[in-house]
Order: C-alpha cells, then structure tokens, then sequence
C-alpha cells in the first residue's frame, strides 16, 4: 500500500499537482474580523485580496489545529499505514508542531506518521510534496520518501520580493529582515527564505532593478532543475518573468502558482516569490 | 433599557465640561501615551505634554465669563496657544485653534458646526508642521474628521451620534498608524499623539453620554519591541548630540510675523512648529543651539515662557523607563559604514538605510581625513566601507585606508544618490567582497542631478553662466544654466538619457522649501510620466535640489 502525503495549505499547491499525485491538504485559516475562512476551502484568492487590499479590517491567520489534523490522518490511515506530512516552517507557524501532537496521538494506535519541517512554505513546500509524493507513486517505502523529501528540502532555495515590508511586520514572521525597517526613502525589499526563517536579502530601489536582480539570482545557480513563480495580486509580472527565464532556461520545468490567503495575509500584494530547485 | 437624550446642540457650559472630562480623561491615560511615544523624539512626554496643555484648556475656560460656545472656544484657544507644550501639545492647540475658527460666535454648537471645527482643525494642524508626516496625530485627526462627515451626510444630528462614529474612526486609523510611519512599525507600536486624540475624542463621547470614566483593570498598553528599543539604544551609544535640545519658547510682541520666525528656527533645527498671530508666537523646535532661538525671540519682542529640555537626557530616560539595557543585544554589525553628507535630512536618510556614520561634509565643505578616521575609529566593526558621495572627497577617504588598523575599504561614490543605491545594496549576511561588488554594481546605476546657484561667471562646455544664476550639473557634468532651481531641475531631467529609468527622488535642500520641492514634483510628473518620484527633505546646504533618476 502506497505511503500517503499530507500537506498543508500554505504549500499554495497548484490544483494540477494535488490531484495527479494524490496529496492531501490540511488547510490553514484566515481571519477577517470575526470572520474565519479556511484558505483554500472557504474563500477564493479573488475575494481574498480584494479584502486585504479594500476591507477596513486586517487579517490574522491561524494553523490548523490538532483535531483539524486527525480529520485528515484517520480517513487516510483506512487506506493506508503510513503517512508522510509535509509543513511549512516551524519556525513561521505551529503548524508543524500541531501536525506532530496528532501524529504522536495516533501513533498509539500503531500508525506510521513523518512529519516533516519543510523549513520553507509556499513554492518551496510545492517542491517538498511533490517530490515525496512522486516518490510514493514509485512505490518507494516510507523511509525512501522521507529520504526524497529531505533531500529536496537541502537543494530548494526561495526569494520574495515585496512591495513593502509592513505586512511582513505586522504578521510577526519579520525575523531578521527587521534590519529593513525605518528606511526613510521608498525601497523595494527582497526577503531570502534560510534556515526556516525569513532574511533581509537585499533592497532596490525599483520594480524594474528588482526584476533584474531577481533574473540574475535565477541564473546564477548553475544546476536547476525547476523553477516555481509566484504571485499575489500581479499575475502578469509572474508570466512576463517566467517568459524571460524561459528564453534562457528552454529545458527547465517553469511553472507558476498565486500566493493563498496565508502568505497574502503575511505578504501583502504586489509580491512575487521566486523558488529555485537545485539538481541533485 | 434607557434611551438617553438626544444632544442636537452642546452650549458654552457644556462644552466647558466636556473638555473637562477628556482632560482628566486624558490624564488617567498619559502614562500608557508616554510609553509609547517614539516618533519624532523618543522622550516619553506626548502624554503629559498634551494633558498640560488641555489642562490649561480648561482653566482659560473656567476663568471666561461670557457664557456663548463660541467664546468658551475662543477662551480654550487662547489657553492652548498659552499652554501648549511639546510637538504635540503646540499641534493640539492648533487643532483647537482651527476649531475656534469654524465654529465663530455661536451660542451653542450643533452637529454641523461641530463638525466643520473637526475640518478646520485638521486642516491647521497640517499647517502648522513644517514636514507634516502621516501615520501621526495628524492622520488620525483627518480621518475622525472625515468620519464625522460622513455621519453628518448620512443623517445624524445627534451630536452623540457623530462622536461615536469619530471615535470608531479615529481607533482605526490609529492602528494603521504603524502602516503609514516605520519608526511606528519599528517600535511596533501606534502613535503616541493619535492615541493621545482619541483618548480626548473617547472622553469628550463618554461625558456626554454619561458614562463611568474608570478606566479598565489590565488593559493593554502598548508595548515598545524590544529590539526597536536595543537598535536606539546603542545609537544613543554611539551619537553624541543625536536630538539636540527640545526647546519651547512663547514670544509676545505687537508686530510679530511667525512665518519669519518660522523661517529662522528652520535655520537651526528640526522638528519645528511655530504657530501664532501677531501678538504671540508660540515655537517648538530641536536644536543644538537654543541660545540663538532665544535670542531671535529676544529680537523680535519678549519671551513669556522658556522652556529648553536635554532631548537626549529624556530620549535616555525613556529607555530605561522601559529596562532596556537588562535585555536584548541589538544584532552587531559585521561590515559598518561611514558616509559622508551635508544637512541633517540627508544625515538622518541615510541612517534610517542603515549607515554607521556620517561625516558631515559635501562639496563646499570637504571633511578632512581626519575626520572620517574619528568615524571609522567609533564603528564598531573591523570591516569598514567609506562612502564619499562626492569625487572631491575621494581622496581624503583613498588617504584613510592607510592611516587606519581597521580594514577600509572605499566604495567610490560619487553623489549622494550612488551613496544611497551603494548602502542599499549592502547586505550584513554577505561577505566584504561581495557585498563591494554589489555596491559598484548598485552606484553605477544611478543617474545624479545636482542643481545650486553659480558663485561666479563661467563658460563650460558649451554652456554659459552667470554668477548667481541657478546650474544643473548631470552626473559630474555641467549641462545647463537657469534661473530658478525648479526650472533648472527640469530642465535636466528632460534633457537626460536615462533610459529604463522609472524612478526620480528630490532631496530638497535647506535653501528650498518643500511646497516648491512638491510644486516641482507635480511638474515633473506632468512633463515626464515615466517617472515615479518621491520628495525627501535632505537639508543639504548648497545644492537646491540633489536629484536620482534610477
């Protein structure tokens, strides 16, 4: 019996991926006011930003809690023993940890359940999942998907350019890109995502430098496999780079994905994230 | 459930009163206000400082024995302008003031004249600071304006009615204070002085509607972050005169002009307000000279109230008001930087980029090498970069690698615009040498406008100048000669090749003012739409204008 996957919705796991490979997705929430939607379920990324961006109120987001967690292993582990459940950072949600206290709870009842500390989120965990459950479609047991999974997660490397740094701020996940804040002039900030945790990269000053040094961080690593584009409210400058890279990149799989109401939440628009994934 | 009764109209007692209440209001709530005062000074005091200046509010209204609304206001004015203390004391006896002004003489206050007091006050206390910033008091004021408005549109005529919908508006625009001022976001906290407003608002609302004023057990006050705190706190470390002294002086005379007061009080410092008639000019300022704001006040007719506070003693005192050095280490810097520029605008830029140092210096004035030497010397990091920003400064900063332990390096910017596109490129995860490339990289990418007045009668390159008309010098190079710095400016920019560029910033300099800077923004916008631009005030002397076009 094939290991199931499990991830959660901050992977911003594009439609075509989950239902060809079979993975499942925990969904996260996003909180307007008293309003609670669960992203991916409950509100469409359409609605979403037009609430962000025009709602006089600002969103909060919450993980899934350990029962919302249960809700998905047991039905799964009908099918199945074993389960390999893939998370964003620990570091940037309780997510993960929610997700390892139900698997602790069900391993009583003899179940096998990984869960995995992606130390990435969104484009980043897209990778993670897809390559474990490539793996599980190959037949491979569950410490070969486990293996596949961290061997990803070591070769996966983000950038985020933001259009400003505040919602980042305001959703705690700032970490060490607090070193931006305060600048008195307008700067285009560029987050690298590291060791589970957001970083200052650098800053320009505008949009079309910022295309630019994102085209040069792209092509400056020498052996990609694949390349994930995405975006929160500007869908064009997602396909107008991936097109650029293209030209240069012919035989390397670019795809794009629009940033859930979580990273929106903690976004903010005008976002757009580059996720590289190295060869082996 | 009782209904209360219905205020269509607030007479000259009552308004008396109701000041009163939010003042004591106002007063149960200051220490949460001064815990959170972080913009523009971080000196604790926008609480008390605006209780004091209401209390005197009150007492002017107490002692006036007419009985009109109109002329309580009146009285309630003049107690602001006699009582106002601080930043945010003189803004909110400007708000009063405006007030005064739209209601007139009325005997009592109903909803539209209310609310046209909460327009104009706005509007003077925009007036009123000389580099009005969003996010502040300022803001919140507007918006709790604007809210009343639309009450007013919609059908209230209860007083009561339209408070409430200014307070509600007024609590949401102070939580998106932090959205619109960094230090705000910085701090993580909202604005002192638009908390300290809608606590007036809040308490204004509630006397009216007979509400107990007890404030609640555990509320939450707002908390400073603690590494917000860490990173001023070792700035505090490392400046010596970081605020200057916060000087407030209240000038009687018969003939005064608070323009012109204004004016020179902008010759000596920062964070000026000055406000007044002829008779009493009421300033606020952060100076390192007082005695000359003293003396001009001298000058032009007699101070009535002098008051001049250490700014970085208090800015200390707020630090350890909230215990910082028991706490957090702010992270140290592996690679500082010493930047050389003139005008505290441009000073205070590029710190809030991240810059260790500035030397004061630009073309008229070189710093020594001695000079930028004490800086490298006072970093904290043995990696040091030296960004010049002007190519006669080069030198002296070439001569500071050898006479310096530290490792120097020279990132050699030519203008003040490549020294901002350098530090911004500078990253303190990256090692030196990378972090020297991308600073050549970033610098090479900007393109300089420098517009100032010609000291004497030229011919270059074709171009001929006047002594005293205005120059434009285009990256190094003199391009065209003008007669006033905005069309100079203009000129430049239209007659640029700057291709790809979207971005022009002005940095307005102490010989400008900034509704010329903004003026030429618009004209810039209109005559070239592919640009995006931004007026920062850079205080520089010499140059009108320094321009990027990136």
């Amino acid at each position: 019996m094939a290991v199931r996957i499990v991830t959660d919705s901050t992977a911003d796991l594009p439609l075509e991926f989950a239902h060809a490979l079979g993975i499942s997705v925990v969904p996260l929430s996003v909180i307007f006011g008293e309003e609670v939607f669960r992203e991916g379920v409950e509100i469409s990324h359409d609605l979403f930003y037009d609430k962000l961006v025009n709602g006089k109120v600002l969103p909060t987001t919450s993980a899934p809690s350990v029962g919302d967690f249960l809700e998905v292993y047991e039905p799964l582990l009908k099918e199945a023993d074993e389960i390999v459940s893939i998370h964003i950072s620990s570091k940037l949600s309780a997510t993960y940890n929610n997700a390892c206290q139900a698997a602790e709870f069900l391993a009583d009842r003899g179940a096998r359940i990984e869960v995995i500390d992606s130390r990435v989120v969104s484009l980043g965990l897209t990778f993670v999942a897809v390559a474990a459950a490539r793996a599980a479609r190959e037949g491979g047991d569950i410490d070969q998907v486990r293996a596949a999974a961290d061997s990803t997660i070591e070769r996966v490397r983000i950038y985020i350019l933001l259009d400003t740094l505040e919602y980042v701020r305001r959703g705690g996940r700032i970490g060490r890109a607090r070193a931006f804040l305060g600048a008195m002039l307008r700067v285009k900030p560029m987050l690298a995502l590291r060791d589970g945790e957001v970083h200052p990269h650098e800053r320009v000053r505008t949009k079309r430098h910022a295309m630019d040094r994102l085209f040069q961080i792209a092509t400056s690593y020498p052996n990609v496999r694949e390349v994930a584009i995405g975006y929160s409210t500007n869908p064009q400058d997602a396909h107008d780079f991936q097109q650029r890279l293209a030209e240069v990149m012919p035989h390397v799989s670019i795809w794009t994905a629009r940033f859930g109401p979580v990273i929106g939440t903690h976004g903010g628009p005008g976002v757009l994230g580059l996720g590289l994934l190295e060869g082996e | 459930m009782a209904t209360r009764v219905s205020v269509q109209s607030i007479s000259g007692s009552e308004l008396r009163d109701m000041f009163a209440a939010a003042a004591a209001w106002l007063e149960k709530h200051a220490d949460s206000v001064n815990a959170i005062n972080v913009f523009p000074v971080p000196d604790g005091d926008t609480g008390t400082n605006m209780y004091l200046t209401m209390r005197s509010v009150v007492e002017e209204a107490r002692r006036c024995r007419e009985e009109g609304a109109g002329a309580i206001m009146a009285a309630m004015s003049r107690g602001a302008l006699m009582g106002a203390r601080g930043n945010s004391g003189v803004i909110l006896s400007q708000i009063i003031r405006g007030m005064t002004r739209a209601v007139g003489e009325v005997e009592g206050i109903d909803a539209g004249a209310w609310i046209r007091g909460m327009e104009e006050g706005a509007a003077a206390a925009y007036k009123a600071v000389t580099k009005p910033a969003e996010g502040t008091i300022l803001t919140v004021m507007r918006e709790a304006g604007e809210a009343a408005r639309r009450a007013l549109d919609s059908g209230a005529r209860d007083i009561v009615d339209v408070l409430e919908a200014t307070v509600e508006a007024a609590s949401e625009s102070l939580e998106r204070t932090p959205m619109l001022l960094p230090v705000l976001a910085e701090a993580g906290v909202v604005d002192a002085g638009g908390k300290g407003l809608l606590v007036l608002l809040d308490g204004m609302t509630r006397h009216l509607k007979g509400e107990p004023m007890e404030v609640a057990a555990g509320v939450r006050e707002g908390q400073v972050g603690q590494e917000w705190l860490a990173v001023t706190s070792q700035l505090h470390e490392q400046e010596e005169s970081l605020y200057g002294y916060c000087t407030n002086l209240l000038i009687g005379g018969r003939e005064l002009d608070p323009d012109s007061v204004r004016n020179r009080m902008l010759e000596l410092g920062d964070s000026v307000l000055v406000v007044g008639d002829e008779r009493l000019v009421r300033v606020h300022l952060h100076t390192d000279d007082p005695g000359a704001a003293l003396s001009h006040g001298t000058g032009v007719g007699s101070l009535l109230q002098v008051s001049v506070e250490n700014n970085r003693e208090r800015a200390d005192r707020f630090l350890e008001m909230h215990e910082v050095r028991a706490t957090v280490e702010a992270q140290p810097e592996s690679i500082s930087t010493v930047v050389v520029a003139a005008g505290e605008g441009m000073a205070t830029v590029f710190r809030s980029v991240g810059c260790t140092r500035v030397v004061s210096g630009g073309p008229t004035m070189n710093p020594s090498t001695r000079d930028i030497l004490d800086a490298v010397a006072a970093c904290p990091a043995d990696d040091v970069i030296v960004l010049p920003n002007d190519k006669n400064i080069i030198m002296a900063a070439r001569q500071a690698v050898e006479l310096t332990e530290k490792r120097l390096r020279v990132v050699e910017t030519r203008s003040i615009p490549q020294g901002v596109a350098a530090l911004l490129a500078l990253n303190q995860d990256h090692e030196l040498e990378a972090n020297l490339e991308a600073m050549e990289e970033a610098r090479s990418g900007v393109h300089a406008v420098e517009v100032c007045r010609a000291v004497r009668s030229t011919s270059m390159g074709g171009v001929k100048v006047r002594e005293g008309q205005i120059i434009a010098i285009v990256d190094d190079e003199l391009k065209l000669a003008a007669e006033t710095a905005e069309e100079g400016a203009l000129r430049a920019l239209e007659g640029m090749e700057a291709e790809g560029a979207s971005l022009v910033t002005l940095y307005y300099g102490a010989d400008s003012q900034q509704a010329e800077a903004e003026s030429l923004e618009g004209r810039i916008r209109e005559a070239l739409p592919q640009y995006d631009v931004e007026v920062v005030y850079g205080g520089q002397p010499h140059y009108n204008y320094i321009i990027s076009v990136e």
